[in-house]
């Protein structure tokens, strides 16, 4: 019997093959690079925003001193964390500065309750998420764990990620940010000597039955 | 060859973060848009919907969020039915209050009048002599009633502005009890310190240390014992010490 002439060579066969692990190899490299170029830690850090009044957190919480909670008022009491209004700035600068171009817009809103300063949110998170203020700084968790050194910062920038993976590393391990709670606000804090982070913090974690919700999804989405 | 070389590069870039970082004023990318911006006003957001802007919402005039009914004059306004001013606290002096008071005032008040209420807070040697904070420990206000500085918190006096908007009431009686406090401990003596704790002797070369004003007293009780107290006092003057 006369053999069947074949529509494809022989080749085709290793070229098959070689084209199936090209596009694995292909799929792998786009999906790992997408994962790089898209991630929180690439996308959204080092965000920083030009803002309408040229408020240096620098001066007034780094070399001044001044609590972040005395602008931040409802940080330990509500989910929110309150941007100042204009009234705050002038309990000190109806006196300091009182004439100065960089608070124009500061003198302007305090003149008119209705036109706001409309500054720029820097920290975002998406509206799924419900991140509560007051849960993570009256538990221990210092301001500087998710913003940074705010206090050295002349213009704000986001320096955490901020994204879910990040999130879930330390309610993981909610030891690694514990602290107590009279030095949430003290950015520059450090374990005094003879003690470690992880010890204070387990400490904390267990006198305070700190248990950050991991698994349950429904602790910060609803 | 030359994509190989691209892949390369592109990976190398977004590894070392300089890939779609934003620099500065560059909103950051969405990736995953889908439901990041929901129609729903958070806290301070901004809304197309109201004229001025703003998705908070100013109480309507002529009505009372529930449980915001402040039936009890002396706690919101620091004055009697007839006007006057209270002379004491109305809240319970507790170490709780006090504690919770120190920090308070740490906040609040210590970046003017200092730690210590002395006057020197950090924004007043910063003001180029625009600020010029109460000495609280002025014997003109050890004797002044509670209720004067729950009004002067509430509605500010000469240069100092209003700060109801930035201190609740019940934190506005806490810090005072802690004022009292702080008043108390820059006169102490040796006979405060409770017996049986090891200190030395002060010396009697030492200047004498007036005796407490009366209107102070009311919050002696518990400030000696308090450690509240013990933490706002600096050593230096609170404690008698050897030269």
């Amino acid at each position: 019997m006369k053999a069947t002439k074949l529509i494809f060579p022989k080749w085709i066969n290793t070229a098959v093959r070689l084209s199936l692990v090209g596009a694995a190899l292909t799929a792998g490299t786009i999906a790992v690079v997408g994962k790089f170029l898209t991630m929180p830690e690439t996308v959204d850090v080092g965000y920083q925003p030009t803002q309408p009044v040229p408020y240096s957190h620098k001066l007034h919480a780094g070399e001044m001193g001044m609590d972040c909670r005395f602008c931040h008022t409802t940080v330990d009491k509500a989910d929110f964390a309150a941007v100042p209004p204009a009234n705050t700035c002038m309990v000190c600068h109806t006196a300091i500065k009182k004439d100065s171009d960089k608070l124009a817009a500061i003198r302007q809103a305090f003149a008119d309750p209705n036109k706001p300063v409309q500054w720029t949110k820097v920290h975002k998170l998406p509206d799924f998420v419900y991140f509560s203020h007051k849960v993570h700084v009256n538990g221990g968790v210092s301001c500087v764990s998710c913003h940074g050194r705010v206090d050295q910062m002349e213009v704000v920038q986001q320096q955490k990620p901020l994204g879910m993976a990040w999130c879930i590393e330390c309610h993981k391990n909610p030891e690694n940010a514990l602290r107590p709670k009279e030095f949430v606000t003290k950015l520059d804090w450090t374990p005094p000597a003879g003690t470690t982070q992880q010890e204070i913090g387990l400490k904390i974690k267990n006198e305070n039955k700190i248990h950050p919700p991991v698994e349950n999804c429904a602790g910060c989405h609803r | 060859m030359t994509r190989r070389i691209f892949i390369l590069l592109v990976l190398a870039s977004a590894l070392t973060g300089c890939g779609l970082r934003p620099a500065g004023n560059t909103t950051p990318l969405q990736v995953h848009p889908d439901m990041d911006s929901q129609p729903k006003f958070k806290a301070q957001s901004a809304s197309a919907f109201f004229a001025d802007g703003r998705a908070n919402r100013p109480a309507v005039p002529g009505t009372i969020a529930y449980g915001h009914l402040h039936e009890d004059d002396v706690l919101m306004t620091g004055k009697d039915a007839s006007g006057n001013l209270v002379k004491s606290n109305p809240l319970p002096v507790t170490e709780a209050t006090l504690r919770y008071g120190q920090e308070r005032f740490n906040i609040n008040c210590a970046p003017c009048h200092g730690r210590l209420g002395d006057g020197n807070g950090l924004v007043k040697t910063r003001s180029f002599g625009a600020l010029n904070p109460a000495n609280l420990q002025e014997t003109r206000l050890r004797e002044v009633a509670d209720g004067h500085i729950f009004d002067v918190i509430t509605n500010g006096i000469r240069t100092m502005q209003p700060l109801d908007g930035n201190i609740p009431v019940s934190d506005r009686w806490a810090i005072i009890s802690y004022v009292r406090v702080l008043q108390r401990s820059q006169l102490a003596n040796i006979k405060d310190v409770p017996t049986g704790t090891d200190i030395k002797a002060p010396d009697p070369s030492a200047t004498p240390i007036p005796a407490a004003s009366p209107a102070a007293s009311s919050a002696t009780g518990t400030a000696t014992t308090s450690p509240a107290a013990s933490a706002a006092a600096s050593p230096a003057k609170a404690t008698p010490t050897k030269k």
